[in-house]
């Protein structure tokens, strides 16, 4: 043993450390046991959840048609041009100014996501959403008291941006820069930022790849809407989801990146759209780039179904059309020969620079030498603070030009230089030489038809109106146009906000869907429900006359009077009238009286207004249409009624007259007889209207109004077909129908007809009636018109608002006239055929 | 003696285990450059060069005569010193690091230098080493090379170094007294080295260690998932552990192949190795390194000179160190140092020193007489 530690024994110590080694070797085993086999499965979901990513595939979203299976929207390969984040190179400011310098020159427009306007002074693009605006500080990693200016700078700092550049090419690297800084921890996430370029500068970017690191070309399906301003109230659009959308639908539904339906059709039927999404599975490297990619074909995604709807879209064309037109010859019969309500070019031009349809942004921000540097030096000089505060430079605009140092010339050179309106060299330079003056100019591009200055643009009375038309036996909608409108391609794809916030902002409203959001009292339209309550509970009979004495004083103070104009300063009369008659002419006398007789028939007050209550209420005005888009019922659940009633007046004097007198808000005699003629707490949308309408010419079927005509598979097999839905039967004995029917015949044929004049020579026959109602003393009365046709077998009934509208041009039932002549002399046979080739 | 005795007492067994090592090395290199889909590259190639050329100068080596090269030991001595001052001076810089002197590492070859001057030295004081002063000349002069390799840096090989030493002077008969006092001094310093660790001043340990050591060594106690080195330890083992038993198979290690693992050929290919050839491959790997240690142990058993059975014993530490540590790193046992596992990681250098040691075990074996016939 002594031996053995003596140190002499080499072997044992050479023994030993071989031992020592067998034990370090043994630990290292364990090791490897524990990692690789009891925790294997563990560090094999660990790397795939660094390494695998599950990559949604979308699905090609439905096809919207219209019923002749035109197409209203539709998916377009485009090249769009992405950046990829993970490819992107050190000179990244420089390959981007390259690109930026390249689409200027093609022409091409850049998707600037960027949060800030491009002029000055600099302003957030949230619409005022807080959150929105703190979420993207907090992203970009900016302090939350920084205003849009200081963001700014901030990011041309941090980018490293070259400032010597011009101002556009700058905003345009800041805001790419931006879109890439956001998407720093995805990078295998591609960033859109174009989309739609030209086969040439496509072309330009694949044969230079290597110059354009980290820019890649790829085709991808846009949305197109072909008839753009037509249809964008129905059909809306689509657009990035939100978080509102993404918290209603849950996890799992869709993801940040997705698009959804905004409004419209796309919305309603957005399950139906959307398809079902695919997944693939790539493999991402250390760098964040994609290597592989597996899929299985269970996992592909499936498109969309088709949506074919009720609309003739050629006739919600010429609607719209028509409405334009007839709005241009009012609002320059309001400028030359009107004698109420009656405006000047003056006026034209003072609205529009209130209404910002002459940009003040676009003049802050014009260079010198120009019309608008003109108009600037002239804001600057009046206002120093107009720079930084737009609200002073457009007071300053206007009282500049009542005041007259700014002329309207000037003003119509602005528009030409903000691209708002447009005509040849020659023909500016005449404006310019003052050949043409201002207000000359004004007028000539308003009074023609497709001229650059619309109803809109003025924004004077009347500029917005609703055309419904329906077929009466199914409810099918087969147009429902809203003027004025917007194009819903600048909202879809590449979402343009500034356009949108200029939607936002106009005092037109031209967002609104005003077929079904915008309520009017219908006026002398409704008589016909008071005509077919009296015929029906007895208090007249078709043949019953009553005698017209101008003022109606059994109903009491203030006496409500017919509408005929006095003579000699004596209340005109209608004389003996029967119920035909009292359509024909309108006459109030005769539905006061009738409706007065349902009230003493039972001597309850309020009888008389409950009997037609339950008319009204049978043909459907306390209802919704039924249409599968956002309808004005939808937001009024907590109405008790919706119909000119005595709860509802009870409401509506709670709501706006809380301070009134206890008998101020009982129902009186006086609210049912003015109810009987569609005025008092009436007030119903074009749709509704058109609705009742429809009831009344189809002999009291009353169907739900519906856009919906059937779904279509992507394999081109019908998934869902509408089959019409009677919400209502109305017994009206046909005697009844056919002396109403009569009535309003009479109205465009007979001597006394009301619309005799305008309708003299249509060569189709209507039953139709107008009606007018008074919202403000200061405004001309809305003019509404309601009609079906053909008049010996009604297909279609029509209703039209033209708001503000009354006045000597006849606009409601001058385009009602366009609109009936296009939807009955249409021969359909060849739109049938297209109908059924979107089936297999 | 004559030639066909020579051939016929060739350790051929130790000669096919190294073969084997270095052919799987290879292979794996091929994986973690991805000559699968880049083509054969670089490091792939030249590691084929290295292990024919390293095979050269085993077999050169292994029929010289140790006993005469290490006669010529203060020489060796003095030209490690010479080489490993010169790469300070004139070497090519790295990553912060001088290593490299005309394409080799002086690092690399000082571990076998310091074998055979160890080993010559402890032969040549025979019992005498037990004497302080003896002893004491010997650490002292093997002080300079350590310091020498650390100042590179190289943290690695220097600890190589000590375990070189540490385990000559052991086959060397040093007396156990010596051991129970450095393990009586290495023991408390160990703890308070650790409770320095632990402090977030680190006055002690800042005193011989860079900072990015002292980082590593903090990593390996507390993980700091945003920490660089405990990136590289966690896709490390993470490699390893998603091999499995059976591995993901040549080529399909997803670690290895989205570039996951830093160093994957070089001080990491052990990661690469566990993950497509799994538990089973790791433990062959280990089993054939154990195996050469083994057959270094029994050829030094065997030797009846003291010389042999030293230079053998510090090739085998050598070696076992080596690998050891290299693969406590890869599993996350040890902090994270660059060490080569022998034969099986990329590196000229490290090929040559250890095909060359194995060439001195062979000459060993061939040249001295055995004690006895077993």
């Amino acid at each position: 043993m002594s031996d053995f530690f003596s140190g002499n024994n080499k072997n044992i110590r050479l023994w030993i450390v071989l031992f020592f080694v067998a034990i370090l070797f043994s630990t290292l085993i364990y090791k490897l046991y524990v990692l690789q086999i009891k925790q294997g499965e563990h560090y094999i979901n660990e790397v795939k959840l660094t390494t695998l990513r599950d990559i949604p595939l979308k699905p090609q979203r439905g096809n919207i048609y219209d019923r002749y299976g035109r197409e209203l929207a539709v998916n377009e390969a485009a090249y769009t041009v992405n950046l990829d984040p993970s490819a992107t190179a050190e000179n990244i400011n420089s390959v981007l100014l390259n690109l930026v310098e390249l689409f200027d020159k093609n022409n091409e427009k850049l998707l600037t996501e960027l949060p800030i306007t491009t002029g000055l002074p600099r302003a957030f693009l949230f619409d005022g959403n807080e959150d929105a605006q703190k979420r993207w500080k907090e992203d970009m990693g900016l302090d939350a008291s920084l205003d849009a200016e200081q963001c700014y700078n901030e990011l041309i700092k941090l980018f490293e941006i070259n400032t010597l550049l011009p101002n556009e090419t700058v905003y345009k690297l800041v805001s790419l820069r931006s879109s890439l800084y956001e998407k720093r921890f995805s990078k295998y996430i591609k960033i859109p930022i174009a989309y739609n370029i030209s086969q040439n500068t496509a072309s330009v970017l694949l044969e230079k790849s290597t110059e354009f690191s980290g820019v890649t070309v790829e085709t991808e399906q846009l949305r197109k809407y072909p008839y753009g301003k037509y249809l964008s109230h129905i059909l809306g659009y689509t657009g990035n989801i939100n978080q509102d959308e993404l918290d209603s639908y849950g996890e799992g539904v869709y993801d940040a990146s997705d698009l959804i339906g905004k409004d419209g059709i796309e919305q309603a039927f957005e399950q139906d759209l959307r398809g079902k999404k695919g997944i693939e599975h790539v493999e991402i490297d250390v760098m964040g780039k994609r290597v592989n990619t597996f899929s299985n074909p269970e996992e592909a995604p499936v498109n969309g179904n088709d949506i074919q709807l009720t609309i003739d879209a050629e006739l919600q064309k010429t609607a719209y059309d028509a409405i334009e037109s007839a709005l241009r010859k009012e609002q320059i019969s309001r400028l030359t020969t009107a004698k109420n309500f009656n405006y000047t070019t003056q006026d034209i031009f003072e609205n529009m620079i209130k209404s910002d349809n002459i940009r003040i942004r676009n003049i802050m921000n014009s260079k010198e030498g120009t019309v608008q540097g003109e108009l600037k030096a002239y804001i600057m000089s009046i206002e120093p603070e107009a720079m930084n505060d737009l609200e002073k430079a457009r007071t300053a605009l206007k009282y500049g030009y009542i005041e007259g140092p700014i002329s309207s010339s000037q003003l119509i050179l602005a528009l030409y230089e903000q691209g708002r309106i447009f005509d040849d060299d020659n023909v500016i330079t005449r404006v310019k030489n003052g050949d043409i003056d201002g207000n000359t100019a004004l007028i000539l591009k308003l009074e023609r038809d497709g001229g650059d200055i619309t109803p809109q643009m003025t924004g004077m009375d009347p500029c917005s109106a609703s055309v419904v038309v329906e077929d009466i036996h199914t409810g099918d909608v087969l147009a429902a146009a809203a003027y004025p409108s917007y194009d819903n391609n600048e909202l879809v794809n590449d979402f343009n906000n500034e356009y949108y916030i200029s939607l936002q902002n106009d005092p037109t409203t031209p967002m609104v869907n005003r077929p079904f959001t915008e309520p009017k009292a219908p006026g002398s339209i409704f008589k016909m429900i008071t005509a077919v309550a009296g015929l029906k509970e007895g208090v007249i009979t078709t043949n019953s006359t009553i005698h017209d004495n101008g003022i109606f004083k059994d109903a009491g103070q203030p006496y409500a009077r017919c509408w005929i104009s006095p003579e000699q300063g004596v209340q005109g009369t209608h004389g003996d009238v029967d119920v035909a008659k009292a359509l024909e002419v309108s006459c109030n006398y005769f539905f006061y009286s009738v409706s007065y007789m349902m009230g003493e028939h039972s001597g309850n007050s309020t009888h008389g207004i409950d009997t037609l209550n339950k008319y009204m209420r049978a043909f459907g005005l306390d209802s919704k249409t039924g249409v599968e888009i956002y309808e004005l019922y939808n937001s009024m659940n907590d109405y008790p009624n919706h119909i000119s009633s005595p709860d509802y007046k009870d409401y509506v004097m709670h709501l706006y007259y809380p301070d009134a007198q206890s008998w101020e808000y009982n129902w009186t005699a006086g609210d049912t007889i003015r109810t009987a003629i569609g005025q008092s707490y009436n007030n119903y949308t074009c749709a509704t209207v058109t609705k009742y309408i429809s009831t009344l010419a189809n002999g009291g079927t009353r169907y739900s109004m519906h856009l919906m005509n059937r779904v279509i598979s992507p394999d081109k097999s019908t998934v869902k077909q509408y089959t019409p839905i009677v919400e209502e039967t109305i017994d009206i004995p046909r005697e009844y129908l056919d002396t109403i029917y009569d009535g309003m015949y009479r109205v465009t044929t007979g001597e006394n007809g009301t619309l005799k004049k305008v309708f003299n020579g249509y060569p189709i026959k209507i039953g139709a009636k107008s009606g007018t109602a008074e919202e403000s003393s200061e405004r001309s009365e809305h003019t509404t018109f309601a009609a079906f046709a053909p008049f010996d077998d009604p297909r279609i009934a029509i209703t039209v608002y033209v708001p503000f509208g009354s006045g000597d041009s006849y606009p409601a039932p001058n385009i009602a006239k366009s609109v009936i002549s296009k939807c009955i002399n249409m021969t359909s046979s060849k739109q049938e055929n297209n109908y059924n080739t979107l089936l297999k | 003696m004559n030639n066909k005795s020579i051939f016929l007492k060739i350790d051929y067994l130790l000669i096919f285990l190294v073969f084997a090592l270095s052919f799987i090395g290879v292979t794996v290199i091929g994986s973690a450059v991805k000559i699968n889909t880049d083509g054969i590259t670089g490091p792939y190639t030249s590691q084929i060069m290295w292990i024919c050329t390293g095979i050269v100068l085993m077999l050169v080596v292994s029929v010289v005569d140790y006993r005469v090269i290490c006669k010529l030991y203060p020489l060796i001595y003095l030209l490690n010193i010479i080489l490993l001052v010169l790469v300070l001076l004139i070497g090519r810089e790295e990553h912060n690091v001088k290593r490299w002197l005309f394409g080799i590492q002086p690092s690399e070859f000082a571990k076998l230098f310091s074998i055979l001057y160890v080993a010559s030295f402890i032969q040549k004081v025979k019992e005498k080493i037990n004497k302080p002063l003896i002893v004491g000349f010997l650490v002292l002069t093997m002080i300079f090379p350590i310091i020498l390799v650390k100042a590179e840096p190289s943290l690695s090989a220097s600890l190589v170094l000590v375990a070189i030493l540490l385990s000559e002077l052991f086959i060397g008969g040093i007396n156990w007294k010596y051991i129970t006092i450095i393990l009586l001094i290495f023991v408390p310093i160990s703890i308070i080295l650790y409770i320095d660790l632990l402090n977030g001043e680190h006055k002690i340990l800042n005193l011989f260690l860079r900072d990015y050591h002292i980082d590593r060594l903090l990593t390996l106690i507390n993980p700091d998932p945003s920490d660089p080195n405990y990136y590289q330890t966690k896709n490390s083992i993470w490699a390893i552990g998603s091999g499995r038993l059976v591995g993901k198979g040549l080529y399909n290690g997803t670690v290895n192949r989205l570039s996951y693992l830093p160093e994957s050929y070089n001080d990491f290919i052990f990661s690469v190795l566990g993950e497509e050839f799994g538990f089973t491959g790791c433990v062959s790997v280990l089993g054939i390194m154990f195996f050469i240690v083994l057959r270094c142990i029994k050829i030094a058993v065997n030797t009846s000179d003291e010389l042999g059975k030293l230079i053998v014993g510090g090739v085998a530490t050598m070696l076992a160190f080596q690998a050891f540590v290299n693969v406590g790193v890869a599993t996350g046992l040890l902090p994270n140092t660059g060490m080569p596992f022998p034969f099986l990681s990329y590196g000229g250098s490290s090929m040559w020193v250890n095909m060359l040691s194995i060439g001195f075990i062979i000459s060993v074996q061939l040249h001295s007489k055995p004690k006895s016939m077993f």
